[in-house]
Order: structure tokens, then sequence, then C-alpha cells
């Protein structure tokens, strides 16, 4: 079983993007439209890969 | 380097009595031209043109500071983005902002601001009693009304703005909250008062963590608002981004690298001007634009030490649990004559609550089939 940790690990795109998905709903989609730095492109490169 | 900060103005109309430029111990402004001469933007041009081939850029961001920036002229600005034109390579998109009080800012100011493509930073600490309590004028007078028109000129011609806040414990989060709200404010983002060892947060009797405190009142009532249009708080948004491992972080949290350089009226770049707090002429570095390279600044070793602010961290934060999340806070907070910046920040208490509070809060949002995934477990902040 993989150690727990704090943060999401930085390699795991998939989970941050399941993560963010579950937060930035309702009025919290501000949060994932304030997403810097390309990110929001790169996560919406791993919706297109299956599970 | 994404770009630099440029002190085009060295003198202020105001005087903000917690003012890291001027009144926090830093003299070196008094030997300074007031404004940014042309040799000095001429050199600004040339050195960027040849960096952005260099590192094949895509955008450049240039951000007009001060000192009060609006002392300058419109037509400082005109020629400056019209020399940026002429001289950078077309495959470059500058990017401009100008931080301002507010206080200059009319319709004249706010239409020119627009039609030139200049985002906006307005700075305003609350409504006028909070405002007034550090923000005043030369003759101690209050700069509220004044910054107020400011912002309602902005808004009224759309100007995109962020506001910038100084926090201070004496305004209650909840009421101020709603006060930026009253204004439309999309952008907000609150800097933690300049502190360092030597200089320390003055002691709370209510708590040992009074900031942290401060900012959960303001994370509760911000997270939990179910207005679409509510404001993003920058310093909240990106301890959520740095849970979620997107290490995108700025110099006040995360691992990224503090990407910026500043140039001061004379031509010196620096790093980042908040570092002044630690001594008189402690930015100095002996590197001025129309002699040195922006690779030869960024070996620099205050550059440096900036620059990787979030990976050169004293031993307590190496062992940290949370180090990915606060990176070590913002640098110029390590700081004491004895260790330099070998020390966590002065905040490091507060900082550690804070990011545990809003990580537990993230953590109850998240389906137990996302919380597997994510191999995440809940910060202890207690006991």
């Amino acid at each position: 079983m993989a150690k727990k940790r704090f943060s999401i690990d930085p390699a795991n795109k998939k989970a941050a993007k399941k993560s963010l998905d579950e937060i930035a709903k309702g009025a919290n989609k501000v949060i994932g439209d304030n997403i810097q730095g390309g990110w929001i492109e790169m996560l919406s490169q791993i919706d297109k890969t299956k599970d | 380097m994404k770009g630099l900060i440029l002190k085009v103005a060295s003198r202020c109309n105001l005087n903000c009595s917690y003012c890291y430029m001027y009144n926090l111990g830093d003299e070196t402004y008094r030997n300074q031209p007031k404004s940014m001469p042309d040799d000095v933007t001429e050199a600004i041009h040339k050195q960027v043109a040849l960096y952005s081939q260099n590192h094949q850029l895509n955008k450049f961001e240039f951000i007009f500071h001060g000192g009060e920036p609006l002392l300058l002229s419109k037509k400082f600005y005109s020629n400056f983005i019209e020399k940026a034109i002429q001289i950078l390579p077309p495959t470059v998109k500058p990017i401009y902002s100008l931080q301002t009080n507010g206080t200059l800012l009319d319709a004249k100011w706010c239409k020119f601001l627009g039609k030139k493509d200049i985002r906006l930073g307005i700075s305003l600490d609350g409504n006028k009693s909070i405002n007034d309590l550090h923000r005043l004028t030369h003759a101690g007078g209050s700069t509220f009304d004044a910054t107020l028109r400011g912002i309602q000129n902005a808004t009224s011609h759309k100007n995109p703005i962020g506001l910038l806040s100084v926090l201070t414990l004496k305004s209650n989060p909840v009421l101020l909250y709603k006060f930026y709200k009253s204004l439309n404010i999309k952008q907000l983002d609150f800097l933690w008062p300049h502190h360092t060892y030597d200089f320390p947060p003055p002691k709370n009797d209510n708590s040992t963590t009074p900031y942290a405190d401060w900012w959960i009142e303001l994370f509760k009532v911000w997270y939990e608002d179910e207005d679409d249009e509510k404001p993003n708080i920058r310093y909240l948004t990106q301890i959520i981004i740095n849970i979620l491992g997107l290490n995108t972080g700025f110099d006040m949290l995360g691992t990224a690298t503090n990407d910026y350089l500043v140039i001061e009226t004379d031509g010196s770049i620096e790093t980042v001007d908040a570092l002044k707090i630690c001594g008189n002429g402690f930015t100095k570095e002996g590197l001025n634009i129309k002699t040195h390279s922006f690779e030869d600044a960024l070996s620099a070793a205050l550059v440096q030490l900036y620059h990787k602010a979030h990976q050169n961290l004293p031993e307590k934060c190496q062992q940290c649990s949370i180090v990915e999340i606060c990176g070590g806070g913002f640098l110029p907070h390590r700081f004491s004559t004895k260790r330099r910046f070998d020390n966590p920040s002065v905040y490091c208490a507060d900082i550690f609550k804070i990011i545990g509070y809003v990580q537990n809060r993230i953590i109850e949002n998240l389906s137990a089939e996302t919380l597997e995934a994510a191999e995440l477990e809940a910060i202890r902040t207690e006991g």
C-alpha cells in the first residue's frame, strides 16, 4: 500500500484532476478558473485519457 | 525568468507606515533618480529582446511598480510600449501590469491604461478605519476616499483590477470580505505584514497563531460563499493548488522557483524588493541593466537565494511534513542577522495551521475513491 501524503504527488496528475473536479464545483469553480501556468491545459489533456 | 518588476518611480505620494521601500530601514532610494530615465528603459528593451531570443520565450511580463508609478506621465508608458513593439522579437508577447495606490487614478488614466491593455493592481487595506491605520499621506491624512475613487473609476471604465491588501489583525476578515465584495472586486490578494527575527511580529495576547486564526476565518467565509461571482483570493487558492500537487507556487508558497527580477530607476538589477527590510542597501549586488546581462544577474548570490528560496531550506523545513505545500514561506520572513536565512519563517506556526485547516477542509470535499487515488491523509493540526 502506498505511503499516505499530505499533498498529492506532483506526478499523479490524474488524481489532481479528479480532486480539482470535486472541489471546484458551484461557486468554487473560481478556484479552478484561477489556476495559472498552463495547468488547466495539461489537466484537460488528462480528461482525454482513459482511467 | 518570466518578467521584470520595473521601479519606474522611486518616490511615492503616500507615506504608508509599513512600506518596505521607504519606512523599514532601506535608504538607497535617496540616491536614485525619482523616475526611470530613457537610458535605463532603452537598456531594458535591449536586454529583454536578447534574453527572449536566447531563451525562446513567447511572452514576457513588464510590471510597472514604484514608489507610485502614476506619478509618471502617460507619455512615459506610451514610449515604453512603442519601443517594446519595435525592439522585441515579434514572437514575444509583452504583458503589462501596473501596481498603484489608486489615488491618482482618474478617468483619463483609466481610459489610457485600458487602451494600452495594462492590467491594474490597486492597494487598499479595507474600509476607512482599517485602511487609514497605515496608508496615509505625507501630511498624515486619510487616503481612503481617493483610493476608493480610483477603484470606482477603474471599475466604471471596465479596467480589470486586482486588489492588494496588507493583512492587519485589527480587521475582521468576515467584514473585510463583505466590503471587498461590495466593491465588486474579482481578484484579491493579501500580503503578510513584513517581519523578520530581528523585527518580529508583535505578540498577541489571545493566540499563539493569530494570523492563522485570521486566515481561517477568511477561508471559511470565502470557501463556503455560494455566490458564483465571488472573488478569487490568491493565497488561499494557491494553498489548494499546492495541496493538489500542481506545484505552480509563487514566492510565498510552494516549490516553484521565483522567476522575476527588479530594476530600480538607476538601472540596478535586484532581487525581490521586500528583502529591503533586512537592512539598508541589502538588495544591492552591484548589478546594472546598462552593464550586466540578465544571465549575470540570475547568477548573483542574493538573486539566486531568492530564486531558489523554496528549494534551499533550513533543516527544520526540510524535515517538515508540509514543506511541499508551504515551501518555507516568503524568504524575507526567514531573516535574522545571526543566521541569515537559515530559519523557518517567523510565521511558521501560523502557516502550518492555516495549511492544515485548508487541507482538512479540502479532504472533506473529496469522495472516498478520489481520496484513495490521491493517497491523501489529513494533516493533524492539534495535539
